[in-house]
């Protein structure tokens, strides 16, 4: 065994070595998927209007790219990063309870109880926007706790017993919304939060960047910090280690003395927190005011595939969310001529759908690449191949 | 009267699509495989069948429309949900990611598709299709159907059965006795059918046949009971219990008969067809060669691999069952109440209600379908809330009522998930290498 140190193993070049890193691995099976979901795209549009087809796919690719005016594509490229910032956030919060072994899919209700929050106490309360977002994080914090709580003492399945909370949630913020004073009878929404100046996030001058788009603000980098923050959390401190423990192994964990209950109910208090500032990042910049949907709103669901094409990494999110928010919203520049937005919905989904072969994409790269390298070492140090069938295993 | 005919008409169409659907959910458990994209699958299998019957003529027979519909949307949901068993069977993905992919690609696709359509033939992109023609064919008045075929098909079916026993019999007395009743049985059969079908005997509508039907298994079971007494074995406490029910309900029929309440009903095909389902699946489930080595995949499949299952096979076989159910629970859906819909709203949860309604029914047939009535009754309620004076004078907001089937759902989870038992092995998918 010690000799095994020795023996320097081939030297591969530098492309080699880069794909044998996990995280270079991840990125490329990210990379992946998007391809073959935009081929299939293709395939989807090609189906329903062969003419178009090149054209269509061309747009959702470029986007905003797609304009000839700078300023034109700075200020869509602002829009984009609007959408992005809520994204990156519910990402998140099913990144962070998965690590902990736990499948948030309450995240889209944690993010309208999130949007009520924030609504309620900026329109009706007239707080501050950072009293708002506050808001925002306790009551979605509070709507995932309860998941937890259903999952620690009473062992209700969390996918389950958080869909029903999904609705309750969507139907709670309905009525309370369309009862509360910030309610448009005539127009059926809430009224603009432009009315309400002090709930709007600040936006530090960033208007006059990106060409005059109204709804950059800070949301974006309030984002990439919590990304950021929520990797320091996994990555260095004893809760992060806990919770990632409590996830490989709940009974070992249990073992050597971490409080499994308190863990799954704080883990779920802060994935939904993180859902519901979501919400607040998106709300609060006015882009949208609040209808009363009969439908739980996408962005917590689509959360799931950023945080998965992201390879469950909190920076892998910033990146994966922006490509998701990217192809989702050229589905509205489609020539609507033939066909219609939610094609751009459909690859969102296709990509998703092809997240869960990343998992066999990895093991058979590996394979390929330990195959490589074994074939090589033999042939080089004449030993035999039961010798070198060690470096093979897991 | 009206108001509980509306009532128990609403809890037994969702009852329906609840029960259709969380069979298929245990189905796939019961083989190892969570099968969260249910309500992905309902929503194709919803889609198939809407486009059949848009594109099906109108001037079709009756039966047969149903018949076509159903077929395919059962073959839609199939197809869906083996985009569920490759990915965690074949490839060993996570299959809670996987359905949950399932889950936004099925109203995405469904949208597509129904926007390309529409914006071909009528120039304008909806995600609503249309079917009123066909939707008809569902629906039916309990008083109004002749289902008087039935009793004829049945005695020729039993008699055909016995034959085929009385062949195989080795016994020359006992073979004889077998094909002088058989003979009788099918004469009967056969009599009976000239007679109604000359309209001799008039007509037997549903509700009567459902009486009948209810009374002659009775009869069967009773008569179970007479030759076990006979033969001095022990009576069993199941068969007992089973006449009980079977000739209570009977009587419960026959008074609901008498005092018109059944006629008041509108019905569709799917909720008899809901209890022929979950009878043939607790056969299955508990009394096959099949069921058995479908339950020990979800089980151990380890061990069922060790004595020569092929667990792969029998978990792909779980996920397309259930793929089936879910397409017919989907069609159910859409076209028992609705005559036409709008797709880019998918089910609005009935698949996940449906997976709660499992969990309720510990992976069990009978109890997933008075679990599902359970459930369905809530629902009704939020949706009929103002035929009802008592609720409709307490002047709460609509929507606390349309949350009410979620929060009942909560609660009964909350205080079932603690004993419950799912099956040991699903949700891992099975590695030989790990054995």
């Amino acid at each position: 065994m010690e000799n095994k140190k020795c023996v320097s193993p081939k030297k591969d070049n530098f492309f080699l070595r880069a794909l044998k890193l996990e995280g270079v691995q991840s990125v490329l099976a990210s990379i992946v998927c998007i391809i073959i979901g935009l081929l299939i795209g293709y395939i989807v549009l090609l189906c329903i209007n062969p003419g178009g087809a090149w054209d269509g796919i061309m747009t959702i690719i470029k986007n905003f790219m797609g304009f000839t005016k700078t300023s034109l594509r700075l200020k869509y490229l602002g829009q984009t990063l609007a959408n992005t910032a809520p994204l990156i956030m519910t990402g998140l919060s099913i990144l962070f309870a998965y690590k902990a072994g736990l499948f948030n899919i309450g995240a889209a209700g944690q993010y309208t109880v999130g949007a009520c929050a924030c609504l309620y106490a900026g329109m009706v309360w007239n707080l501050p926007w950072y009293l708002c977002m506050i808001c925002a994080i306790i009551a979605g914090g509070i709507w995932g706790a309860l998941v937890g709580f259903f999952k620690a003492y009473l062992n209700v399945n969390e996918v389950i017993s958080a869909i029903m909370l999904n609705w309750i949630g969507l139907y709670l913020t309905n009525i309370i919304i369309t009862g509360s004073s910030a309610w448009d009878t005539t127009k059926h929404e809430t009224f603009p939060l432009s009315n309400y100046a002090n709930a709007l996030l600040p936006n530090l001058g960033l208007d006059n960047v990106f060409g005059g788009s109204k709804y950059v603000t800070i949301a974006i980098f309030i984002a990439i910090l919590f990304a950021v923050i929520i990797m320091l959390v996994l990555n260095l401190t004893t809760f992060g280690y806990e919770l990632k423990a409590t996830g490989f192994n709940k009974n070992a964990a249990k073992y050597c003395g971490m409080k499994e209950k308190r863990n799954i109910i704080l883990t779920m208090f802060i994935s939904g927190g993180l859902a519901g500032l979501g919400a607040s990042l998106y709300y609060q910049t006015g882009i949208q005011p609040w209808y009363a949907n009969s439908t739980v709103p996408a962005m917590g669901f689509t959360g799931i595939s950023a945080s998965f094409l992201g390879g469950l990494n909190p920076i892998g999110t910033i990146f994966s969310a922006y490509v998701i928010t990217h192809i989702n919203s050229a589905g509205a520049q489609l020539d609507t001529a033939y066909y219609s937005a939610q094609i751009s919905d459909l690859i969102s989904a296709i990509i998703i759908y092809l997240c869960a072969f990343v998992g066999f994409f990895k093991m058979y790269l590996v394979k390929i690449l330990n195959k490589d390298n074994l074939q090589s070492k033999s042939f080089k140090r004449n030993k035999t191949p039961s010798d070198s069938s060690n470096q093979g295993g897991k | 009267m009206d108001m509980v005919a509306i009532i128990v008409q609403y809890t037994l169409v969702f009852a329906s699509v609840l029960a259709i659907v969380a069979l298929g959910g245990m189905f796939s458990e019961r083989s190892g495989v969570i099968n969260l994209g249910l309500e992905g699958t309902m929503v194709i299998g919803a889609l198939g069948g809407a486009l059949a019957m848009r594109y099906l003529p109108s001037d079709l027979n009756g039966v047969l429309v149903v018949f076509i519909v159903i077929l395919i949307s059962i073959l839609s949901g199939v197809v869906y949900s083996l985009l569920l068993s490759l990915a965690t069977i074949t490839f060993k993905a996570d299959q809670t990611i996987t359905g949950t992919a399932l889950n936004i690609l099925a109203p995405a696709l469904a949208t597509v598709v129904v926007k390309a359509i529409t914006l071909n033939e009528d120039g304008k992109a909806t995600p609503k299709l249309d079917y009123t023609s066909l939707q008809d064919n569902f629906v039916f008045k309990m008083g109004d159907v002749n289902v008087s075929w039935i009793i004829p098909t049945i005695l020729i079916l039993v008699a055909t059965i016995i034959l085929l026993f009385a062949f195989k019999n080795k016994d020359k007395k006992q073979k004889k006795v077998g094909f002088i009743i058989s003979g009788i049985i099918a004469f009967v059969g056969v009599v009976l059918a000239i007679l109604f079908g000359t309209k001799v005997l008039g007509v037997i509508t549903f509700d009567w046949g459902l009486f009948i039907l209810l009374l002659g298994v009775g009869l069967f079971e009773l008569a179970k009971i007479l030759l076990s007494i006979k033969k001095k074995e022990k009576v069993k406490t199941k068969s007992i219990i089973m006449t009980v029910v079977f000739f209570a309900s009977a009587i419960l029929v026959l008074v609901l008969i008498l005092i018109g309440f059944l006629s008041l009903l509108t019905m569709n095909w799917f909720i008899p067809l809901m209890i022929v389902l979950v009878c043939i699946s607790y056969y299955v489930i508990y009394n096959t060669k099949f069921g058995l080595r479908l339950m020990s995949c979800g089980e151990n499949p380890a061990a069922a691999d060790a004595v020569g299952i092929n667990v792969i096979k029998m978990r792909y076989i779980g996920v397309i069952i259930s793929g089936c159910l879910a397409g017919i629970g989907g069609i159910a859906f859409i076209a028992s109440v609705n005559s036409s819909w709008s797709f880019d709203v998918g089910v609005s949860g009935f698949g996940f209600l449906a997976l709660a309604v499992m969990i309720f029914g510990q992976w069990k047939p009978i109890n997933i379908m008075l679990g599902a009535i359970l459930f369905g009754f809530f629902r009704a309620i939020g949706l009929t809330y103002v035929e009802i004076p008592f609720l409709n004078n307490m002047n709460l907001n609509s929507t606390w009522y349309a949350m009410l089937p979620y929060i009942v759902c909560l609660i009964v989870l909350a205080f079932t998930s603690k004993k419950s038992r799912a099956p040991k092995s699903e949700g891992i998918p099975y590695d030989k290498s790990a054995r």
